[in-house]
């Protein structure tokens, strides 16, 4: 149980040495420690020194009263219990004494029994205190774990209403493909089996993306940091977006700085943080029709043990809103092209790299990514 | 006599081929738009027969698309189908003649139309 003071520990107080004596002996006799004080000044250094849980003390005392003495150690610890020692006659000292919160008041000459329900009293009160803060203690502990539980579950909640949607919709687009290929099929309309049979395609790579997405979003696994070539890297980054641009007419602009470059990282992690950035910058030129040429550039810098990824597209660019918006999970700027997953997995993956991502953008002008990740992690990630 | 006109709403490009492919087939002509915005400004020149709607949308936003199109004189008799990837339809889309939770049954969802307009 945990309490602020030591239960077994009683401070005496009184300024007659054979009432110490005596109470002393039958209080060791009932297992205490004790601790014994002629006046009230002596008997607060005992208390801030020993910590006792319970106080027994006279009411008259030369020097600083009984009364005194029981209001300042109420002051130091509300919860020391403080049993008065009252003579004959001394009612309404007694009285006063309770006002100020003592548990008990025994009168002289002290019987044993007298004393014993006192200290019970004390005793008791300290227990249900205790027992008390306890409870509250799990009350907040539990508390607090419901309101992580409910974030979870909210969280949960949203992911899973966000993945069916998306499911559905590519659920859909699997009957369309097909609905398309049986109806040429019974046309006899072969040119048209082919429309259907790529939509078909199109339509699985994207759940497969997706489910690789769900994945990396569901376990945040530890990274596994290891001193990459940049250039290299880079380059291996750039081949496979490069189909893509070069399939969709974009000029693709690569500059990978000297071959010297190393940084520790989690490969794998920044390659689809990379891609995702890439992927997007893709769209959002194809998204753009009233250029009539498109650029990305990708570029690998470095500054005051920085490593830089910066990634330029001409396409439509963002606005405010858009910005603001972009690296949360579910949301998307592409409709149904986007499942909300992409940069909110980049963010994290730069974060746990204790990088930063740099946006911007602007309508018509086109998006600037700038990832800066530390190249050396001193510390575990 | 000319063929009933469907009004298809989604931002889907792949499903907007799918449903008109689906009315082709059926005997229907068909008119897309790709958002709320879009089918806004189609409604202005041409009123439509029936409405497929998908309620999630960038843009004009499905429900308040339904909530704008039942206020207009010459929409509001339009029979609309909501067809959504959502699990159940929004309050504000009750008033739809059905609702098909994708991936919808293409026999089930000629069956509406057919009833409504065939």
């Amino acid at each position: 149980m945990r309490t602020s003071g030591q239960i077994d520990k009683i401070l005496l107080v009184d300024d007659e040495q054979d009432i110490r004596e005596v109470i002393e002996i039958s209080l060791s006799g009932s297992g205490y420690t004790v601790f014994t004080a002629e006046n009230g000044k002596q008997a607060l250094d005992i208390f801030k020194k020993e910590k006792p849980l319970i106080v027994l003390t006279d009411i008259k005392m030369p020097g600083m009263s009984g009364i005194d003495l029981l209001r300042k150690i109420k002051n130091i610890n509300p919860d020391t219990e403080v049993i008065i020692i009252t003579g004959h006659g001394d009612t309404d000292l007694a009285i006063k004494s309770l006002k100020y919160e003592a548990i008990d008041f025994i009168t002289k000459p002290i019987s044993y029994d007298a004393l014993q329900i006192a200290l019970k009293r004390a005793n008791d009160k300290i227990i249900t205190r205790c027992q008390l803060e306890e409870y509250t203690n799990s009350l907040e502990i539990l508390l607090r774990e419901k309101t992580e539980l409910q974030d979870h579950l909210s969280s949960l909640g949203i992911m899973i209403g966000s993945i069916s949607h998306g499911i559905k919709g590519l659920l859909t687009r699997l009957d369309g493909g097909v609905y398309l290929m049986e109806s040429a099929y019974e046309n006899s309309k072969f040119d048209e089996i082919g429309e259907g049979l790529s939509i078909f395609k199109e339509t699985v790579n994207r759940i497969k993306k997706m489910v690789l997405d769900i994945l990396y979003s569901a376990k945040e696994r530890k990274l596994k940091l290891e001193k990459i070539n940049v250039a290299e890297f880079a380059a291996d980054v750039a081949v496979v977006i490069e189909q893509k641009i070069e399939k969709n007419k974009i000029e693709f602009h690569r500059d990978f700085g000297s071959d010297d470059i190393e940084c520790e990282m989690d490969a794998k992690y920044i390659h689809s943080a990379l891609i995702n950035i890439l992927d997007n910058a893709v769209d959002a030129c194809l998204a753009d029709k009233t250029k009539s040429s498109h650029k990305i550039v990708f570029k690998v810098d470095q500054d005051n043990g920085n490593l830089i990824f910066e990634i330029k597209d001409s396409g439509i660019g963002m606005d405010l809103k858009t910005r603001e918006k972009i690296f949360n999970l579910f949301y998307s700027s592409k409709g149904s092209k986007g499942t909300g997953f992409g940069l909110f997995i980049t963010d994290s993956i730069i974060k746990q790299h204790h990088g930063r991502i740099n946006l911007n953008s602007a309508i018509g002008k086109g998006t600037h990514f700038n990832i800066k990740i530390p190249k050396h992690h001193t510390k575990k990630a | 006599m000319e063929k009933k006109k469907i009004l298809i709403i989604d931002d889907d490009p792949v499903i907007v081929k799918y449903l008109e492919k689906l009315f082709h087939d059926n005997g229907y002509d068909t008119i897309f738009a790709y958002d709320g915005l879009e089918a806004d400004s189609i409604v202005e020149d041409v009123i439509p027969d029936l409405i497929t709607l998908d309620i999630e949308m960038p843009n004009e936003w499905g429900p308040r698309f339904f909530r704008k199109l039942t206020k207009n004189k010459s929409c509001k008799e339009i029979p609309v189908i909501v067809i959504s990837g959502l699990g159940s339809a929004d309050h504000s889309i009750r008033k739809a003649v059905k609702f098909f939770s994708k991936p919808f049954d293409s026999d089930k969802l000629m069956e509406t139309v057919n009833k409504e307009i065939g």
